[in-house]
C-alpha cells in the first residue's frame, strides 16, 4: 500500500462519481471502508465537499453574461490600441533621451565661451558699450550664433517631448 | 505624434466589430456561463473565503478568459482553463502584501439549507471551520479533487503543480481536513 494512498481509493472514487448508493457499493468495498481510516476520510470529504459545492452553487450572484462580454470586447481593445501606440511612445522617450544628450554635450562643449558670454552679458546690463563689449570678449560670431541654435533646439525637441507626453497621458 | 492620432482616431470611430475577435460570441459565451458560473462561483467562494473578494475574482476570471489568445475546444478544455485562471487569480492575490489580516467569515455565511436534515448537515456546518485551518493551496486542492472531482493530472494542469506534489499534498490536506473535521464535531458535542 503506498503511503499516500489505499489501493481501493480509486474503486471508492469511482463508486462516488457514478452516484451509487452505498447499498449498491460492493459489499467488499462497504466493509473495506469501515476498517479503513484513509477510505473512510476520502468518503466523509468527498460527501461533505460535494454537499458544500451544491449549497454554494445555489448561491451564486447574478452578473450579466451580456456586460462580461462587453467589457472583454473593451479590453481587447484598449489592448489592441496599446500595442499599436508602443513604437511611437518609444519615439517618444528617445527624443526626450536625445534632448537631454545634446543639452549636456552643449553645455559642456561650450563651457568656456559660456563664460565670456555671462561676462559680456554682465557687460551690457552694466551700461558698457555693446560694440566694445563684444570687441573686447573676442567671442566668435559662429559659436554665439551656434550657441542660440542649439538652446532653439533643445527648447524645440523639450516641448515636442513634453507635448508627446502630455497626449499619451 | 500625428501618426499616433491618426490611429487612435481611426480606431476610436471604427466599428467594435473590428477589433480583435474574443474566443466566442456573445450568445456563446452566455451559454457557457450559465453552465460554469455556479461551480465556479462555489470554488472561489469557498477557497478564498470572502465572498466579495469571489465575486471580483469571478469577473475578473471571465474576463481573462473571453480574452484569452488561447483556444480550447470542448467544454471540459474550456472549464478546466477557466479553473486554471480562477486559481491563478487566487495565487496572485494571496501574493500581494496585505496591510489587515483576513478574518474569518461569519458562520452564516457557511450555513447549511435550513431544510435538509441528512447526516451531512452537520459536516456541511463544521467544514467552515476546518477549511479556515488549512492553508489556501490545501483548500484549492482538496476542493479540485474531492468538490469537482478533478484527476490528478487535471489539478497538475490547473494549478501549475507536478503530480507527484499534488499526490504528497492533497494526503496531507486529506488527513489534516478529515482530523480538523473530527475534532469539531467533538467539541459540538460536548
Amino acid at each position: 500500500m503506498s503511503p499516500f494512498s489505499c489501493p481501493r481509493t480509486p474503486e471508492l472514487a469511482s463508486a462516488l462519481k457514478a452516484g451509487h448508493l452505498r447499498s449498491a457499493w460492493d459489499p467488499s468495498l462497504r466493509e473495506h471502508v469501515e476498517a479503513c481510516r484513509h477510505c473512510a476520510d476520502y468518503l466523509v470529504l468527498s460527501n461533505t465537499l460535494h454537499a458544500a459545492r451544491e449549497a454554494s452553487m445555489r448561491e451564486v450572484p447574478s452578473l450579466s453574461p451580456g456586460l462580461l462580454w462587453w467589457r472583454a470586447q473593451l479590453r481587447r481593445r484598449n489592448q489592441a490600441l496599446q500595442q499599436i501606440s508602443r513604437p511611437t511612445a518609444v519615439i517618444g522617450k528617445l527624443a526626450l533621451l536625445s534632448t537631454f544628450i545634446v543639452a549636456v554635450v552643449a553645455l559642456l562643449s561650450q563651457r568656456r565661451e559660456g563664460a565670456e558670454w555671462l561676462r559680456w552679458l554682465f557687460g551690457l546690463t552694466e551700461g558698457v558699450n555693446s560694440h566694445h563689449a563684444l570687441l573686447a570678449t573676442q567671442i566668435p560670431i559662429w559659436s554665439l550664433l551656434l550657441g542660440i541654435l542649439s538652446l532653439g533646439a533643445i527648447a524645440l525637441l523639450g516641448a515636442l517631448a513634453l507635448f508627446l507626453a502630455a497626449d499619451k497621458s | 505624434m500625428i501618426g499616433e492620432f491618426a490611429i487612435s482616431n481611426k480606431l476610436q470611430t471604427a466599428d467594435l466589430a473590428a477589433t480583435p475577435e474574443l474566443r466566442m460570441d456573445d450568445e456563446t459565451f452566455a451559454a457557457f456561463y450559465q453552465r460554469s458560473s455556479p461551480a465556479l462561483w462555489a470554488y472561489l467562494v469557498r477557497v478564498s473565503r470572502d465572498r466579495a473578494l469571489a465575486e471580483d475574482l469571478m469577473q475578473e476570471a471571465y474576463l481573462r478568459f473571453l480574452c484569452a489568445a488561447r483556444i480550447q475546444d470542448g467544454e471540459v478544455s474550456c472549464r478546466r482553463y477557466l479553473f486554471q485562471i480562477a486559481t491563478n487569480l487566487m495565487r496572485d492575490h494571496w501574493r500581494k502584501p496585505k496591510q489587515n489580516a483576513i478574518d474569518d467569515l461569519p458562520e452564516d455565511v457557511f450555513s447549511a439549507a435550513a431544510k435538509d436534515t441528512t447526516g451531512q448537515l452537520d459536516s456541511r456546518a463544521l467544514l467552515g471551520p476546518a477549511m479556515a485551518r488549512l492553508r489556501p493551496r490545501e483548500r484549492q486542492l482538496l476542493w479540485l479533487a474531492h468538490a469537482e472531482d478533478y484527476s490528478h493530472q487535471e489539478i497538475a494542469e490547473i494549478t501549475g503543480l507536478s503530480k507527484m506534489s499534488i499526490r504528497l499534498m492533497l494526503f496531507r490536506a486529506r488527513h489534516k481536513l478529515a482530523r480538523n473535521l473530527r475534532q469539531n464535531a467533538l467539541r459540538r458535542t460536548r
